[in-house]
């Protein structure tokens, strides 16, 4: 092959790769996403999950002396939520009987639909994950996504069969959260880093480390109610505005592999 | 026979890039496997083919990837434009010391690119933690580029770009 052929299928090339960036940033991918969707999607399901049990069991190794310690942890949190939930159960039928007597609608539960994670993104700051259950199943941008209890994120993209998910731990997450014992409301943000941190608190709010975090449900497709996490330490200083309060979270993007997605109540 | 390798090992890196290598997160980091494979592919097979596979690996990445729609595709195209060059200057590319140079470089551009976009978005950044990450990373690439090096080699051979002759 002489040079100058040699050339011009280079820019041949490098050409229709700058088309498929330039149709994909317009959103002109159709067809391409169709066969992303039921030839790579399919294929990296199966390694995922293989991904999730390698990173569970590399997990455990490295976590063993901590594990008796968690575990004792665990148990008093779950006699402590036990309690918790009687308790609840017993508020939501007084709740229930008042708004049936004020003439109110009646909280139902979540509709929720099932899916499994089938790709993450391929590198280490950003979080995002696309998973195998798209607008056929009722899935609508902005919608948002739980996994073990917590909240873990929120759809941003649907295909027909395919939705990809920002998880909180974004850095460019964002929602209206609160806290659920004292009704302080904030915005919770995602950080470099995999943290979480709830923003914009009122410096007359009261926050406090150990309180509960869940969505605000202001505005878009997240309900009120859905656990994000715990306080972790408050952050507060008498010369700015707001407060802020760092946030745990028991979620951890490398061990995901089934969430479900919020459709409403 | 050597186009289906090169074809084989591509696709397999850029499968396990996005799905297996993100779910374990060996010290909290992806090892950019994709990258690797681009380079040592590309120095094994003409320009031309290696340009092709960069487009539709990076594709693939920026499909799967959710934000900066564009930088795989153009980080891989530019990585085998790179190799291009390298062998026109007459470099002599059985030397470790270039596919290392290039998944270093690449690790630290696609990185710091990925980084910048956030900057209007990220009001905390957390120096210490990014340059750890960054390190490890770096160390991560460079060890899978000695380690798949050989083999990718006995699969593809050792003529690189200048099996075929302009390119």
């Amino acid at each position: 092959m002489n040079r100058s052929k040699a050339n011009r299928r280079i820019i041949v090339v490098v050409a229709l790769g700058a088309a498929l960036v330039v149709a994909g940033g317009v959103g002109r991918l159709g067809p391409v996403l169709w066969v992303f969707e039921h030839t790579i999607a399919p294929v990296s399901r199966g390694f995922s999950s293989a991904g999730v049990t390698a990173g569970d069991a590399l997990s455990n190794l490295t976590r063993v002396s901590a594990l008796a310690r968690e575990n004792v942890r665990l148990e008093h949190e779950n006699a402590d939520l036990r309690q918790r939930l009687a308790a609840d159960a017993e508020t939501r039928s007084d709740n229930d009987l008042l708004r049936k007597q004020l003439g109110l609608d009646v909280a139902g539960t979540l509709r929720q639909a099932a899916a499994e994670v089938v790709m993450y993104a391929p590198d280490s700051y950003r979080q995002f994950v696309i998973i195998n259950k798209g607008s056929k199943a009722g899935i609508v941008p902005g919608m948002g996504v739980t996994a073990g209890g917590v909240l873990i994120g929120t759809i941003v993209d649907v295909q027909p069969t395919s939705s990809r998910i920002m998880l909180v731990t974004d850095p460019e997450f964002k929602l209206a959260a609160k806290d659920q014992d004292t009704q302080a409301m904030g915005i919770l943000r995602g950080q470099l880093g995999n943290g979480l941190v709830l923003d914009e608190i009122g410096q007359t709010d009261s926050i406090k480390p150990g309180d509960s975090v869940t969505t605000a449900g202001l505005g878009g497709q997240v309900p009120a109610g859905l656990l994000i996490g715990k306080v972790q330490s408050v952050n507060t200083h008498s010369n700015v505005v707001f407060q802020s309060a760092q946030i745990a979270t028991e979620f951890r993007v490398s061990g995901l592999r089934f969430v479900y997605v919020v459709l409403g109540q | 026979m050597r186009r289906l390798a090169a074809i084989l090992l591509m696709g397999m890196a850029v499968i396990l890039q996005v799905s297996f290598l993100p779910a374990v997160r060996l010290f909290g980091i992806v090892p950019n496997l994709a990258l690797v494979m681009m380079v040592l592919v590309a120095l094994g097979v003409a320009t031309s083919e290696a340009l092709i596979l960069a487009a539709l690996s990076g594709l693939v990445l920026d499909l799967a990837g959710g934000s900066n729609f564009g930088l795989w595709t153009g980080g891989m195209v530019l990585i085998a434009l790179v190799v291009g060059i390298v062998h026109r200057a007459g470099l002599e590319l059985d030397r470790l010391l270039i596919p290392l140079v290039l998944v270093a470089s690449g690790t630290l551009v696609i990185s710091l690119v990925i980084l910048v976009a956030l900057v209007p978005s990220v009001g905390h950044w957390p120096a210490a933690y990014l340059t750890q990450q960054l390190i490890i990373e770096l160390v991560i690439n460079l060890l899978l580029t000695m380690m798949l090096r050989p083999p990718v080699r006995l699969l593809l051979g050792r003529s690189g770009p200048q099996a075929e002759s302009g390119v």
